[in-house]
């Protein structure tokens, strides 16, 4: 569970923050709120960064990979009573998001795996 | 402000702009929730209009496009054998009045190049995101199902279509309609409808591309043509599937809901995909469609691999097996190697696994999920054999399924 300390880097369930210097040139602001999804699940157990009240997270877009802006900590938190993946706290600054991935044999091809 | 009544070319600010008019009009074309039944009213009846087809006085709202497709085409076969002028279906004399009309207008003022650009830009992405996800699985689905009718779904859409003409008769005449139309071996004519919301981008310059041109390029055509152009797109905005006959019109509301997938097939592991407001719908696994039955039983995630290969359609067997990757652990494969993080690398070989896949050798992935209790907090993902050529090592394998370089991984201290 969240010991409270902020770290730079963390995988929670499929998704992955990791710090990076700035975001691209060019990147497209495609979301921002003091709550945002970085995580969707079909079920609803989605893997949401929470920020404190009147502070906005933004999310950017370029290439086909998403970054994010934290103007201060946030937690990443998982929208699930049992089995769920435990808090973790972010540093402020922008990150990259990775969403892991599994190969499929059936068709061939490496997959966004299923949380 | 400046409109064309002529377009040879686009500007480059009128081609940046496709990708987001595309968007806008996939959400149209995907949109759920309430369904605009006054904007459809007031625009209907433009069509029949433009078709220089009285509007007939019964519209009847339908909650699944199950429903409307079994009650207009019984309608329409109740209506045919009631009179024997009656129109009945009129889809192709209003869509030609509407689509139709507009097409040849706006061939006439694009040019080739620009249409074919626009369309492959705006209609082809709404038609691969609206179209060959959502209409083809439901189309497909009705159309299995027309045989199976049930009769009590049934009654009160026809009720209304037929209400005030023939009273008491409607539950004879539908089942008689029915039985006959079983025992002649007849399919109902279900499939004359028009496909409203879904079909935005259908065929050549459905409605996304025909209104960018509109909207962006600031083509602007006869007022005849604008008019039909707009009673098309309003309708399209408003409802879902929609049945026009000479006698009524059949009209289907909004889903409830679409789930689709990261390539935009129709897709849930916690219930239906598609979803209409009387329950109907689909259980889709990305875009294969599943049985109730079966649907519980694969998004367990305990199913066993003799359970899963009982499963006789391939494509409903395949993801099975995706979301059951665990039950390839039943197969003995070997370990290979484990590391120090406990992450480790098997491999399954001469299995009827390796026959199911068509690969000689299958490789897994074992890793400890944080958020469950050991022993069942093991996981197990499949392996690009590929990337076992260049490693064995499950440290690396792990972080290129997190796709991270091996170096990043190992500095990965916090995992929940």
């Amino acid at each position: 569970m969240n010991n409270n300390k902020e770290h730079e880097f963390g995988r929670h369930g499929e998704v992955i923050l990791k710090k990076v210097k700035s975001i691209p040139k060019g990147a497209k602001l495609i979301e921002e709120g003091q709550k945002i999804i970085v995580g969707h699940s079909e079920s609803g157990h989605h893997h949401v960064l929470e920020a404190e009240h009147g502070v906005t997270i933004k999310m950017y877009e370029i290439d086909g990979k998403t970054y994010l802006d934290l103007p201060s900590k946030v937690d990443l938190v998982h929208q699930k009573s049992a089995e769920s993946h435990g808090t973790q706290t972010f540093a402020p600054g922008i990150y990259i998001r990775e969403i892991r991935q599994s190969y499929s044999y059936g068709e061939r091809i490496m997959r966004r795996t299923i949380d | 402000m400046e409109y064309r009544t002529r377009i040879d070319s686009l500007t480059e600010k009128e081609k940046s702009q496709m990708a987001d008019y595309a968007k806008k009009w996939i959400d149209v074309g995907l949109k759920t929730g309430e369904t605009d039944w006054d904007t459809f009213d007031k625009y209907m009846p433009i069509v029949y209009k433009k078709a220089n087809l009285k509007y007939p006085s019964r519209i009847i709202r339908v909650n699944s496009p199950l429903v409307g497709a079994l009650s207009a085409s019984v309608a329409e076969g109740i209506w045919k054998k009631r009179r024997d002028a009656v129109r009945g279906a009129v889809r192709g004399a209003v869509r030609g009045a509407v689509r139709g009309a507009v097409d040849g207008a706006v061939r006439d003022a694009v040019r080739g190049a620009v249409r074919d650009a626009v369309d492959d830009a705006v209609d082809g992405a709404v038609r691969d995101a609206v179209d060959g996800a959502v209409r083809d699985a439901v189309d497909g689905a009705v159309r299995d199902a027309v045989g199976d009718a049930v009769r009590d779904a049934v009654d009160d859409a026809v009720d209304g279509a037929v209400r005030g003409a023939v009273d008491g008769a409607v539950r004879d005449a539908v089942q008689t309609a029915i039985s006959t139309a079983r025992n002649a071996g007849v399919s109902l004519a279900w499939h004359n409808l028009w496909g409203g919301q879904f079909w935005v981008g259908y065929w050549w310059y459905g409605v996304a591309t025909v209104n960018f041109l509109f909207d962006i390029c600031k083509l602007k055509l006869s007022k005849d043509i604008m008019e039909r152009a707009e009673a098309n797109r309003k309708i399209s905005e408003s409802v879902n599937y929609i049945w026009p006959n000479s006698e009524f019109v059949m009209v289907c509301a909004r889903p409830t809901k679409i789930n689709r997938d990261d390539q935009g097939r129709l897709h849930s592991d916690a219930g239906m995909a598609i979803q209409y407001p009387d329950g109907w719908g689909l259980y889709m696994i990305h875009g294969i469609r599943f049985e109730e039955d079966l649907f519980d039983k694969v998004i367990t995630g305990k199913m066993s691999f003799s359970e899963i290969l009982k499963i006789e359609n391939t494509e409903q067997r395949l993801q099975a097996m995706r979301l059951n990757p665990n039950a390839l652990m039943s197969e003995h494969p070997k370990l290979i190697n484990k590391s120090e993080r406990g992450n480790e690398l098997w491999l399954i070989e001469g299995s009827e696994v390796n026959t199911f896949y068509d690969a000689p050798k299958v490789y897994l992935l074992g890793f400890i999920d944080p958020s469950k209790e050991a022993p069942n907090n093991v996981m197990y993902e499949e392996v690009n054999p590929d990337d076992v050529e260049r490693t064995q090592d499950p440290d690396e394998i792990n972080a290129i399924h997190c796709k991270l370089t091996l170096a990043e991984y190992q500095k990965l201290e916090y995992e929940t």
